[in-house]
């Protein structure tokens, strides 16, 4: 039988908005079912290999550590189904569903841990940044997952401020969708790191609802081996004085194949805006691929914007100069690609880069040279 | 957000500048007459019977009139493609007249002096070199009115090298071998909707052949013109560049103003063989709508070249400033090692003018190398989309890619979209995408402000120098129209 056939039914003391929900659920994975190769979203991301499983969802795999300032929400209704047929199955098998509320300045970070297991997880949480508050929110994805199918919520209210680390390392199939809503002159700064898995895909949608709004997105991601990662990117400016930066950098070794698709939109009532966006690739093998999509839709002639993309191999003059002092082969290699990897980490908080570091470093040609060395520059 | 957009223009320049502005984005189509000729027309509608109507009054043999009618089939299998960033009402193809030609075959004219002294006052109008111009401007001008080809000049003069310059129609029937084993090579009769259409029922066109090592002599040019109302125009080119061949090839149009949608699905195919290189200029007019797009042409055109073989060379030049809607990815295949794809591109969308162009650069030999310089500006209410792919091949060692495309905003209605596709499976190969989207530069204004220039004088600096990059690229012969076409719907709008 297939995936959407076994669509349970929702328990029977849910609360009418979550019903009527997972109803809007239902229908649009009924109407629709899951992406095939011809949804343009989905052109280079196969999830042909889900459709033939059962993937009731298995026990919680999420666990949730709360600083203070930071507190649960019982809450009758839940915003609307986002867009995308993952968001549709997560409302519609989800079985736990978190709402946090973050008041004033929160110096101690908020963490989310999903572990992987052999069943399949649908988590959705929602986070709430009140008027002015400030917070760190992290999130970590670790060991591999049968399929894990994330919805996160985050809602920052006027003046609030949000740092955003989601390290995504090794977590099997992860299928992620994380929508953003930015009140007035509120800041969202997001650093999504990306190093291996067999299926990630995130769909990040930010949208600056409010006057002065602004966000930062930054981005890393590797593949090597057969992984595959794709990272659909979008950015709406609804409101006047908005910016957008998107600064995603990736690598791809092996056989992997890493996909970028962004959008900046600049609505009709989003003028005087900034939008830029940047994606830089390094493809290391001649094997592995990258697909890159940086995209702007513009209705406004108030604006700035501007979007640039690369696609290259390791610079052979700089090879040549590390090999001249000396420096082996493999260590330069790595030495240039630690380098290009640096620019989307800058602004991180030091506790997360150096466990972002570790992991990077492990997947670096020459890593213990190349650590030995961080050490002795330290 | 950066000061300089914050900050208001001084309250008294906005009042002449929008009255320029005004004045400039109403401007009245100039092309815009209707020649009022016999005309001798296929009733509405589209079957089997269209395709070997229109086969039969060409004289063609037997297997393009199959070849038309697998193209036919294909073609209703097919569903009209929606992807494009462009709307527009529903098209009935069974009301559409798929033949139509101003003069009956008998009384085809021997010499211009035969030519409908109407038809002649057209090309007038729109300065085409056809008659005592034509030795003047150095163009032979293969004129195509509606259907048929009325007129091709220099004939001889391009004989003599062995070039073959010649209506479609004219080739099919004296160069057979050269047409069956050239046509649907680039873009095959499945390639899309509208190829498919255009391949059913493509009516008559332009044929070049330029032999080995032979560098045409002169451009080459087709002015052709939509005329009929409810008729379609098919225009098929074939352009073939033999082992080291040159030529320059130039295509320009205009189109009477008409109140019903003109439908257009042209094909342009290209081959360059070893060392050869092609290179392909449009100049685009026609008619582009009132001021809500009523009455404007669709221009559905699939344009594509191949660089055959090693070191051939074929660049896209474009300046599009009219249609209602435009559909349009001039691309590149780059198969033989060294060769090199180019495309520059200034498209200009005003009032309700609506273009998702771009091109698509297909590396599969090694060291191919591609250049994309594409210029939009956007004002009234136009869209304006860039859609462009470029693909690495894994055997594209040492490919490389640079890409540029820009967007001037005119107006707080209008749009402006970019959409590039990079797919890349060789680790050699090198690539860059760039753009920049924005209205014209406050910082850029204010300096030659300060400079003395007048407000008009400083704009149209600033566009020009926008899009100078692709008209640099233009032949002599075109850069003027090109210039003239651009300062009309611009110059004064800007600001």
């Amino acid at each position: 039988m297939s995936l959407l056939e076994t669509l349970p039914a929702s328990p029977k003391s849910e609360p009418p908005a979550m019903k009527a929900l997972r109803e809007q659920a239902h229908e649009r994975l009924a109407s629709e079912g899951l992406p095939t190769k011809k949804t343009e979203a989905w052109r280079f991301t196969s999830v042909a290999a889900l459709t033939g499983e059962t993937l009731a969802a298995g026990p919680s795999t999420l666990s949730v550590e709360a600083p203070k300032g930071v507190s649960t929400v019982e809450r009758e209704s839940l915003e609307a189904l986002p867009a995308g047929p993952f968001a549709a199955l997560n409302a519609a098998l989800t079985d736990e569903t978190v709402v946090l509320r973050a008041e004033g300045v929160v110096s101690e970070p908020l963490s989310l841990r999903y572990t992987g297991a052999d069943h399949a997880s649908y988590p959705r949480m929602r986070l709430e940044v009140a008027k002015g508050a400030e917070l760190t929110l992290v999130e970590r994805f670790e060991g591999e997952g049968a399929l894990t199918d994330a919805v996160l919520e985050l809602v920052l209210e006027d003046g609030a401020r949000l740092r955003h680390v989601r390290i995504q390392r090794d977590a099997g199939r992860l299928i992620g969708s994380v929508s953003v809503t930015q009140g007035r002159d509120s800041h969202y700064a997001a650093h999504v790191i990306t190093l291996g898995g067999a299926l990630q895909r995130l769909d990040l949608k930010v949208g600056l609802d409010a006057q002065g709004a602004s966000c930062d997105l930054r981005g890393f991601y590797a593949v090597d081996g057969s992984e595959h990662c794709d990272h659909h990117v979008r950015v709406d400016h609804r409101a006047p004085h908005g910016t957008s930066h998107q600064t995603f950098r990736g690598i791809a070794d092996g056989k992997g194949v890493a996909v970028f698709d962004s959008q900046a939109i600049v609505h009709r009532t989003g003028g005087h805006a900034e939008a830029h966006q940047e994606n830089r690739n390094l493809l290391l093998s001649s094997s592995a691929g990258v697909h890159t999509k940086p995209h702007l839709e513009i209705d406004h002639d108030e604006v700035v914007a501007s979007h640039g993309a690369t696609v290259g191999a390791l610079d052979e003059d700089s090879l040549f100069y590390l090999r001249s002092r000396g420096i082996p082969a493999d260590l330069a290699r790595g030495i240039l690609i630690h380098a290009f990897a640096h620019e989307p980490l800058t602004g991180m908080p030091d506790a997360f880069a150096k466990e972002v570091e570790q992991g990077l470093l492990e997947r670096l040609p020459a890593s213990e040279a190349l650590a030995d060395l961080g050490e002795e520059l330290a | 957000m950066t000061d300089v957009a914050n900050t208001e223009p001084p309250t008294k320049e906005p009042v002449r500048q929008d009255a320029a502005l005004e004045e400039a984005l109403a401007r009245k189509y100039e092309a815009g007459f209707i020649t009022d000729i016999e005309q001798e027309n296929l009733p509405p509608g589209l079957d089997e019977d269209t395709v070997r109507f229109i086969s039969a009054k060409k004289k063609e043999p037997e297997w393009l009139l199959e070849w038309r009618l697998k193209a036919l089939e294909q073609w209703r299998k097919m569903t009209e493609p929606r992807w494009a960033k462009v709307s527009y009402p529903e098209i009935d193809y069974q009301s559409i007249s798929y033949w139509a030609s101003p003069i009956k075959d008998e009384d085809r004219p021997k010499s211009l002096d035969e030519v409908d002294p109407k038809l002649l006052e057209t090309y007038e109008k729109l300065g085409i070199p056809l008659h005592e111009r034509e030795a003047l401007a150095g163009v032979a001008v293969d004129a195509v009115f509606d259907s048929v080809s009325v007129h091709t000049s220099f004939r001889e003069r391009l004989a003599e090298v062995g070039v073959i310059f010649c209506s479609f129609s004219e080739a099919v029937q004296e160069h057979p071998e050269l047409v069956r084993k050239y046509l649907g090579k680039v873009v095959p009769t499945t390639d899309n909707f509208f190829a498919a259409l255009n391949s059913a029922v493509f009516s008559d066109g332009s044929f070049v052949y330029i032999p080995p090592g032979v560098r045409c002599p002169m451009e080459l040019s087709t002015y052709f013109r939509i005329n009929a109302a409810n008729t379609g125009q098919f225009e098929r080119t074939l352009v073939i560049a033999d082992k080291g061949a040159y030529v320059s090839y130039l295509e320009g149009c205009t189109a009477p103003q008409r109140d019903e949608n003109q439908l257009h699905a042209a094909i342009v195919e290209l081959v360059a063989h070893e060392d050869a290189e092609i290179k392909y200029s449009t100049v685009q007019n026609w008619y582009p709508g009132d001021e809500n797009g009523k009455g404007g042409i669709y221009n559905f055109v699939t344009k594509r070249g191949l660089c055959e073989g090693d070191r051939s060379k074929i660049s896209w030049t474009q300046v599009e400033t009219g249609s209602a809607v435009t559909w349009k990815y001039p691309s590149c295949i780059l198969k033989g090692d060294d060769s090199v794809g180019e495309f520059y591109s200034v498209a200009l969308s005003n009032h309700a003018q609506q273009a998702d162009t771009g091109t698509k650069m297909i590396h599969l030999g090694k060291r191919t190398r591609s250049t994309i310089i594409s210029k939009g500006i956007s004002a009234g209410r136009g869209q304006q989309t860039y859609r462009g792919g470029v693909r690495i091949g894994r055997g594209a060692e040492g490919a490389r890619n640079y890409t540029q495309c820009d967007s001037l905003l005119i107006g707080s209605e209008c749009g402006a979209h970019t959409v590039p596709y990079v797919e890349v499976r060789n680790p050699t190969a090198q690539l860059e995408h760039e753009a920049t989207t924005s209205k014209i530069g406050e910082d850029q204004l204010f300096y030659c402000r300060q400079r003395g220039l007048s407000e008009e004088d400083a704009v149209s600096l600033i566009v020009n120098g926008f899009a100078k990059q692709v008209l640099d690229e233009l032949p002599m012969e075109f850069a003027v129209e090109a210039q003239k076409l651009l300062g009309v719907s611009l110059e004064g709008a800007v600001g």
